[in-house]
Parts: C-alpha cells; sequence; structure tokens
C-alpha cells in the first residue's frame, strides 16, 4: 500500500496555497515561518520581500492631462538610503509612468518596458503604445508574477493621454488593477487620497492647480510619514507630450515639531 | 513529374535564381475563385465570389471573421487558410489580453509574413498555398493588405486575388482614383463591379455566390447577410458588363456543359472551353468516364479553335500521356509536340500567347490541378 503514502501523516492539500487563515503566503511572510513551511521553492524566498523600497507615488487628473509626483528616497528597511531615486518616468510621448515598492523591481520592469519601447520603434509604423495599453499589461505581468508566489513589489501608476482624454490608472503587486481620477499608493493612500478626492470634488482641476495640489500633498506626506524625502520629481502629461520638472526640494520647517506630542 | 530538376524541394535553388516550389504555391492562389478587396477614407471591403463544390453542395466560405477590426478573404487552398485564420485569431486575441486595444493591422500582417516565409527557407516544410486579402481598421484608418505563398505581403489601395482576377485588377487600376472620395456604397459597387469582370457570360453574381465583408470606424467587421447582400447588388443590377466576360470560361458555379460532358465523345472543344478540356477529353477517351474539366488553373480562360492542336496530333498526345496520370495544360504540350511537326507549326500556338496577357510558359509545365482531396476556394 506504499502507493497511499503516509495514511497517518497525510500530505497538505495542496503546496503554495493559502494556509488556512492566512490570505497570502508568500515565503518570506510570517504566515509561513517554522519548519513546517519551508518548501521547495524557498531558493527565492529573496526576491518576495522587498529591500530597498520608495514610498507614496501620487498622480492626478487635470482637464487636459495629468500630474504624477514622488520623492526620490530609496529606504533600506528604515534607514533612508539613497537619495537619488528616479521614479517618475517617460514612457514615450503619450505616457507617464510612477513607481512606489521594491527599487530594484522597479528597475527590472523599466527595462523590459523601455525595451518594448524602443522594439516599437524599430517597427516604425507610427502607431505608440497607449496608456491603457500599458496599464493592461502591467496587470498581466504583475499578476502573472504574484501566481507564480514571486511578487514584484511594487505599485505603479499609469498616466497618459488615450485617444486625447487623460488617462490615469494604478496596479500593485497582486495586479489588482483600477482606474481614478485621483490615485495615491503606499502610506499616500491614506492621507493624500482624502485631500486629492477633495480637491478634485470642488470643481475640474486646471494643470496649474493641479501641480500645486500635487506639492501640498507632497508637503503633508513629507510630515507624516517618516520613509519620504524632501526632493521629489513631478511630471506632466499633456496632449503636447510628457515633461518631468527637474526634482524639486520641499521648503520644511519643523518649527513646531515641539508642540506635537506622541501620547 | 518534374519540371526539371530543381523543384523537388523547397531549399533547392535553380540556376536561374528561383525557387519553383514557391512558385508553384503561388500558383495555387490562383485556382482559387476570385475576391477584391478596396478602402476609402473610412472603410475596408472584401468582395468575394464563392464556389459550389457540386451542385448539391452548399457554397464555400471566402471571407473568414479574426476580430472586430479585421476580417480576411482567401484564394487557395482552404485548410492552410484556416490555419492561418486561426493563428491570426489567436494573435488578436491574445493583443486584447495583453494590451486591451485592438491588434494594429500592419503589425498582423508582419507577423503572418514571418510565419509564412518559414516554410519557404525549411527543407521540411511547404509554402503554403494559400492568397489572402486582409481588410482591416485601425487608428491609422482603413487598410486592404495582401499575402501570397512566397511570403510577400502588400498594403494596397485595392487588390484582387484568384481565378482571372486579372480583369479585376485592370477594373481596379482603371479606376483607383476614385475610390478615395467614394461613400460606401459606391466603394461596394466598385467591388462588385470588379468582381464581376472576373465571371463568364452566363454567370452573375447573386446572393448566393458573393461574399461582402465591410469594416470601418464604430463597424465592427459585418459580413454580410442576405438583405444587405440584395442591396448591394442592386447597385450594380442590370448594368451593361463589359467584354472581359467573353473571354473567360465557367469555373464559378456548374457550368452546364459540365455533366452532358460526361457523356459526350471529345470533341474540338468550343469557344467557351479551356485548352485543357480538349486534353482531358483525350485521356477519357476509351477509359473510365471522368468528370470534365472546366479550366486548368493556368490562367487559360480562352480558347479559340484554331488553338487547338490537330486531331493526329492529338493522338501522338495521347499516346504520351498515357503514361502519366496527371494532366497537362495543352499550351504547354503545343510547345513540347509542335516542334516535332515543322510543317503545321503555325497558327496554333501564337493565339495562346496573345489571348493571355499574365500568362508565362514557364510556369505552364504541369496542371496546377490541387492534389487529390485538397479544397480550394
Amino acid at each position: 500500500m506504499a502507493f497511499m503514502g503516509d495514511m497517518m501523516n497525510p500530505a497538505p492539500f495542496w503546496q503554495n496555497g493559502p494556509a488556512p487563515g492566512a490570505f497570502y503566503n508568500f515565503p518570506g511572510n510570517s504566515a509561513s515561518f517554522g519548519p513546517g513551511s519551508h518548501t521547495v521553492q524557498e531558493f527565492k524566498a529573496h526576491s518576495a520581500s522587498p529591500i530597498t523600497t520608495t514610498t507614496t507615488v501620487i498622480g492626478v487628473k487635470f482637464d487636459k492631462g495629468c500630474v504624477i509626483a514622488a520623492d526620490m528616497l530609496g529606504s533600506y528597511g528604515s534607514l533612508a538610503r539613497f537619495r537619488d531615486c528616479p521614479r517618475v518616468t517617460k514612457v514615450n510621448d503619450l505616457i507617464l509612468l510612477g513607481n512606489g515598492g521594491d527599487y530594484a523591481d522597479y528597475q527590472y520592469l523599466k527595462s523590459i518596458i523601455d525595451q518594448k519601447i524602443i522594439d516599437e520603434q524599430c517597427i516604425g509604423d507610427g502607431l505608440q503604445l497607449k496608456p491603457r495599453s500599458l496599464h493592461c499589461w502591467l496587470t498581466r505581468v504583475l499578476y502573472n508574477k504574484r501566481s507564480k508566489m514571486d511578487p514584484l513589489w511594487s505599485n505603479y501608476i499609469v498616466a497618459g493621454i488615450q485617444d486625447g482624454e487623460p488617462f490615469l490608472g494604478t496596479v500593485d503587486k497582486l495586479g489588482t488593477a483600477y482606474e481614478d481620477a485621483a490615485i495615491a499608493t503606499g502610506l499616500g493612500a491614506y492621507m493624500a487620497t482624502p485631500l486629492l478626492r477633495d480637491a478634485a470634488d470642488k470643481g475640474p482641476l486646471d494643470q496649474e492647480s493641479a501641480k500645486a495640489l500635487v506639492r501640498k500633498c507632497m508637503e503633508v506626506l513629507f510630515y507624516r510619514d517618516a520613509r519620504s524625502f524632501w526632493r521629489y520629481q513631478l511630471g506632466v502629461v499633456t496632449a503636447a507630450g510628457v515633461t518631468i520638472d527637474e526634482p524639486t526640494d520641499l521648503k520644511h520647517d519643523w518649527s513646531l515639531a515641539h508642540m506635537i506630542e506622541m501620547v | 513529374m518534374f519540371r526539371n530538376q530543381y523543384d523537388s524541394d523547397v531549399t533547392v535553388w535553380s540556376p536561374q535564381g528561383r525557387l519553383h516550389q514557391v512558385e508553384y504555391a503561388m500558383e495555387a492562389v490562383k485556382l482559387g475563385s476570385a475576391t477584391v478587396g478596396l478602402k476609402n477614407k473610412e472603410f475596408a471591403v472584401l468582395i468575394a465570389l464563392k464556389r459550389a463544390v457540386s451542385e448539391l453542395s452548399a457554397y464555400q466560405k471566402k471571407i473568414i471573421h479574426i476580430d472586430e477590426h479585421i476580417g480576411i478573404s482567401i484564394s487557395g487552398l482552404t485548410a492552410d487558410a484556416r490555419m492561418l485564420s486561426r493563428y491570426m485569431r489567436t494573435e488578436c486575441l491574445n493583443y486584447r489580453y495583453s494590451h486591451d486595444a485592438p491588434m494594429p493591422v500592419g503589425r498582423l500582417i508582419s507577423m503572418i509574413g514571418n510565419k509564412m516565409q518559414i516554410c519557404t527557407q525549411r527543407y521540411d516544410k511547404r509554402p503554403l498555398g494559400v492568397g489572402l486579402l486582409v481588410a482591416g481598421y485601425d487608428d491609422q484608418g482603413p487598410h486592404i493588405y495582401q499575402t501570397c505563398p512566397s511570403a510577400n505581403f502588400f498594403d494596397c489601395r485595392a487588390m484582387a486575388i484568384g481565378a482571372r482576377s486579372q480583369s479585376a485588377r485592370t477594373y481596379l487600376e482603371k479606376h483607383l482614383n476614385t475610390f478615395l472620395d467614394c461613400d460606401l456604397h459606391e466603394l461596394v459597387a466598385h467591388g462588385l463591379r470588379a468582381l464581376r469582370d472576373t465571371l463568364p457570360n452566363e454567370v452573375d453574381l447573386n446572393t448566393k455566390n458573393v461574399s461582402i465583408a465591410i469594416v470601418g470606424p464604430k463597424t465592427p467587421l459585418r459580413i454580410s447577410d442576405e438583405a444587405e447582400l440584395t442591396q448591394f447588388l442592386g447597385l450594380v443590377e442590370g448594368e451593361e458588363r463589359r467584354g472581359g466576360g467573353a473571354s473567360a470560361t465557367g469555373d464559378a458555379g456548374p457550368a452546364p456543359e459540365g455533366e452532358a460532358g460526361d457523356e459526350r465523345e471529345p470533341q474540338p472543344a468550343g469557344p467557351a472551353t479551356c485548352p485543357c478540356y480538349g486534353v482531358v477529353n483525350v485521356k477519357r477517351r476509351g477509359t473510365v468516364p471522368r468528370r470534365p474539366l472546366r479550366r486548368c488553373g493556368h490562367g487559360h480562360g480562352v480558347s479559340a479553335s484554331d488553338r487547338l492542336l490537330p486531331a493526329d496530333i492529338l493522338e501522338a498526345v495521347e499516346e504520351v500521356l498515357k503514361n502519366y496520370t496527371t494532366f497537362v495544360c495543352l499550351a504547354v504540350i503545343a510547345d513540347c509536340v509542335l516542334p516535332f511537326f515543322p510543317s503545321r507549326n503555325k497558327g496554333l500556338v501564337g493565339g495562346e500567347k496573345s489571348s493571355s496577357g499574365d500568362h508565362e510558359p514557364e510556369d505552364e509545365a504541369l496542371s496546377g490541378l490541387p492534389p487529390g482531396g485538397l479544397t480550394t476556394s
């Protein structure tokens, strides 16, 4: 009866699935700690949690385009390790891309996207990748990676001009994707999104008010988010093309700090 | 039965720098019935002539839906076309899945081109025996592309492929400059007229043997139903037909002399018969009756009686042909046999050369009949 295996100690119903009571069972998570959970694919466990990370990226639509902003800090745990990590980039004349999360995963995927654009230019048929296509493609890639239990630890914001209209969408490391008029990832989802939505609800934004709004959010996040940084990038995409400003330095003032009391 | 020693394999060059297998595959396209594609500023239209294998069977589908924005019309081996269309459908679906957008037509065509090229270069493959007209609409507007078994593809303003499509191309060339500013109805009417020029006199377009597909902005690919066909056919109904049809033979739909021919003794073929017809009849004499051949696939649309071989030479040809199972086109026989009859060598081959303009003697060697069982449309 050897073919029936060890009847007193049955194998789990499936490998790598969510453990009872756990939504996700990525290797390296606390859910998979312990002797029983060391599985064959532990060799890739090093890539299943972020190392050098970046924080919030925010994006907002205005009447003729979109704005994206993100600071330039690469954190190593809580250490502010790298201070020059650009993560708002031009993909092509129609698309502006922002990222937060593991910086290495971003660099990896960015090189693939860049090659995609080069391949497209080599075809030379004059067609350009559109933001919705890139957004969809990122969704497929990220979902595929997470399905292999090896997620790319990233949030992406895709901004661009889709057939003349502004487009703003986001994808997270699980491949969850949506479009919205205002998007902020990471801690910014809790602190910046309400600010962005409040402003957007008061009426349509123009480019200048959208940029001012995003700068205000960056300031709020800088004061509140311990993984943020005072130098940030801001990019704008309109029908005229993509522009990314030189990195801007926040004017910060901590003179109020002594009045804040941690209870 | 090789034409010469250099056409056994697709990887073998002839000393003239030709790949005979590829050129033979190009001939397969001419076996299918004619199909026309043309476009204006907004719409791309495919119009195809459907054939029925027998009077009992339905008309063979000629236009295949690939995606919302792309359709193809086929001429040549149907099975090869089905393989290509499945590939195109898969690629379009994959593109939609990964990019949430319709596949750009030009990119799909270049993928098809790459796929078809492989089998013109590998010894274990054969070129596909099908030509496609691809109609599509994307961000760059409407497109008509033509693909060939040689893996060439062409971006066209208008094109016709298939049996006797030269007459359709002549029509299209004549009216090429008017297409861009046509409205959709005029465009379809032009296509129908071009297609009708490929028909023999006794056959006309009807809702059974015509298939029309339209694609354009906010117009997903639509293959016309009978009501719409009737409407479109009404556009060209009753118009005077060009003279081109007079030289054509009846391969579209069962021709009347077909069934009767089974019982008839071979006789000099009438003006509406291909030279190959005579050869087939010769072959049939005294053997098992076969279905008469109504066309040869060599583009021998016509035979005037003066192009038929005299009876005594036919006897000699029959003697030779006993050893072969493949029918040979009469034009070739004339080329081969007549040098042995110097005194008779006049007024026989000359008419052949002049009457079919696109007809190269080199390409006549073998009958282009499809090998057993492969159907063309």
